[in-house]
């Protein structure tokens, strides 16, 4: 019996110990997402904890067949979906002057960029554009599922995918071009 | 097909297995908190329900007197007089069979024709007979009997030992004859008893089931609402007061009822749902960098008429002027709140009858458990909201205990079923919101109008 297997039966049996395994286990790949969808420790450490709290009471649905881990981070994105859900509902309009953007076509990024960066930039981004690049681009979700989920039309989703990926573009250039100026020093 | 872009992937590679540094403890300890509070939660409501189902039992077996209803009434009656029956014949039966062996006794010793001894024993069964409680009349007869048995040794001397013989042998003959047409009354009687347990436990059995009733109906409550905070958050009470209207609502109930004497206890399930209309607007002032602009009447010229004068210079005075600095951002919120209760009350009540209705006056509580929500509040910002869709949320006391009163006029439209009409109010002894996540407190005050049916056993 792998590890894990033995820490969802002893969370099936409400035991204390195994819960807090699960915990210590999961904490930080669930609080990355957490963080990457609410963009500040503050609100990601609430979305954290009513995502455990799922988690704990619901674990009795898990079905065997499929990823436990999977599973666990779906709970906390629909979470954390729920938290921003209409939190903001003034970042949620259309940006109708961001054309399509072509930035990347003819960059190339480095591969290696350091996670923490990377997330810095994520959480930097505006919350409407952060919810539905994080829905699209990590969750593969469709525009038509993001905007039943946010409660937004497909257009706006669209806009804000855009703006997004313009956003994050010009961030990872920056960044870039920052990189090679210091190490050209 | 979805559309790929280089940067997607770029991030999706990057963060996907991403862990970050743990939250703080406090996180962990509130998730372990949650949790234990909901499994003491589950144990309190399971000894809750124990308590009370065994307490019912208890009460009914043992504390409850026997109900006033008239032909129950007369059955107990006559259960009490079967019972005071029997035990008078087992005393009888005691004496019959005492003196069959007295007499027993008795002929031994007159065969060795010891007639003093034979005189002790009738002694011993004239005082048994007289301490018999409710002994037949017959067998204290036989104190009187024609021939009188002294007590005194001098009369036993005095007399022959024939006569003496005698006269025992006619005391002992009709007290076995009594005894013999006693039994046979006894054996009738013990067969009657037999039958008479079986009504007392069948009726025992009925006076039970008759005191339940069942009870369905609902309720129409019409919704007040207080909320309250600490002064730092007045304004945010006073937008939510101004803004939101509870919404009035249909409560269905089904119930059951333990009647004893002119009172009742009484349970159930009542569905209970809370809510208010949303409607509010909040703004906030803003610093505007992108959209200041103004214009001016640059197309006129006036003549300057002081320095120089005749001069012509362009108007500078703007005719139509914007606040370049700042703007207000307007917010609108609206939504149907509404948070749906199952509530299990406890009453306990006392009927008055006021022919040809029954006023009931009943008070208790109920326990509320939370089935969902669909909700949103304003946040303590006042520019956004707290989306409540999920009745696991942590702000949530998933627990809420109300305060009950009840009056109920009722109507016997048969000897089975009845109507009633019944005003109460209702009110939350605690805020639906728990004080560490949400600073307004928020109670319901529920006063309502039921109706409903109910159907005695």
């Amino acid at each position: 019996m792998k590890e894990i297997d033995s820490i969802i039966a002893a969370c099936l049996n409400e035991k204390r110990s195994g819960q807090h395994k699960l915990y210590e286990l999961y904490a930080g790949l669930m609080f990355g997402i957490c963080l990457r969808y609410t963009g500040n420790r503050t609100d990601a450490e609430d979305v954290m904890q009513d995502g455990f709290v799922k988690i704990f009471q619901n674990i009795k649905h898990f079905r065997q067949e499929g990823s436990f881990e999977g599973w666990m981070k779906r709970i906390m994105v629909n979470t954390a979906l729920n938290f921003l859900r209409h939190k903001k509902k003034e970042n949620f309009i259309e940006f109708t002057s961001v054309h399509s953007v072509n930035l990347l076509e003819n960059e190339c990024f480095d591969p290696d960029f350091d996670p923490h960066q990377m997330m810095k930039i994520i959480q930097n981004l505006p919350i409407g554009c952060r919810t539905v690049f994080n829905m699209f681009a990590f969750e593969d979700f469709s525009h038509k599922e993001i905007a039943a989920q946010l409660g937004i039309t497909e257009g706006t989703s669209k806009s804000q995918l855009a703006r997004a990926r313009k956003l994050l573009t010009e961030a990872v250039s920056e960044f870039k071009r920052k990189n090679d100026y210091q190490l050209s020093i | 097909m979805k559309e790929t872009h280089k940067i997607d992937e770029l991030f999706k590679k990057s963060l996907a297995d991403y862990r970050s540094e743990l939250p703080s403890d406090k996180v962990k300890k509130k998730i372990f908190g949650t949790l234990a509070y909901y499994q003491y939660l589950k144990w309190s409501l399971s000894v809750l329900a124990l308590l009370f189902i065994s307490g019912s039992i208890w009460a009914i077996y043992n504390f409850l007197p026997v109900s006033s209803d008239r032909e129950t009434l007369n059955n107990s009656y006559a259960i009490r007089d079967k019972i005071n029956t029997k035990t008078q014949l087992k005393n009888e039966n005691e004496i019959v069979s005492k003196i069959n062996e007295i007499k027993t006794v008795s002929k031994k010793e007159e065969k060795k024709g010891n007639f003093q001894k034979i005189n002790k024993i009738s002694q011993v069964l004239i005082v048994s007979a007289e301490n018999a409680e409710n002994a037949d009349a017959k067998i204290f007869e036989s104190k009187n009997y024609d021939v009188q048995i002294s007590r005194d040794e001098s009369f036993v001397n005095a007399e022959s030992n024939e006569s003496i013989e005698s006269k025992q042998d006619k005391v002992l003959t009709k007290v076995v004859e009594n005894a013999t047409e006693k039994k046979a009354e006894n054996l009738k009687l013990v067969d009657e008893m037999a039958s008479a347990d079986g009504l007392i436990k069948k009726e025992y059995k009925n006076r039970i089931i008759n005191r339940f009733e069942l009870i369905a109906g609902g309720n129409f409550y019409f919704v007040d609402k207080k909320l309250s905070a600490n002064k730092e958050f007045d304004n945010l009470v006073k937008i939510r007061e101004n803004g939101e209207v509870p919404i009035s609502n249909f409560s269905p109930y089904f119930g059951i009822r333990y009647n004893f004497n002119n009172f009742f206890v009484q349970s159930g399930f009542q569905y209970q749902k809370y809510g208010e209309k949303m409607d509010i607007q909040t703004s906030e002032m803003k610093f505007n960098v992108i959209d200041n602009w103004f214009h001016r009447d640059s197309l006129y010229y006036v003549k300057d008429s002081i320095n120089p004068p005749g001069a012509w210079h362009i108007d500078t005075i703007w005719y139509v002027t914007h606040d370049t600095t700042h703007y207000l951002q307007k917010y609108r919120f609206q939504k149907n709140n509404t948070y749906k209760y199952i509530e299990i009350p406890f009453l306990i009540g006392k009927k008055f009858d006021i022919n040809p209705f029954i006023l009931e006056v009943s008070t208790g509580i109920s326990v509320g458990l939370l089935l969902k929500s669909d909700a949103e509040i304003l946040a303590t910002d006042t520019r956004s909201v707290i989306v409540l869709n999920n009745e696991k949320s942590a702000y949530f006391n998933q627990v809420m205990l109300n305060y009950l009163f009840r009056l109920s006029l009722r109507y016997n439209i048969s000897r089975k079923w009845s109507v009633f009409i019944s005003p109460d109010v209702k009110y939350n002894l605690g805020s639906i919101f728990k004080d560490a996540y949400y600073p307004v407190k928020q109670n319901y005050i529920l006063y309502g109008v039921g109706s409903g049916l109910i159907y005695k056993f």
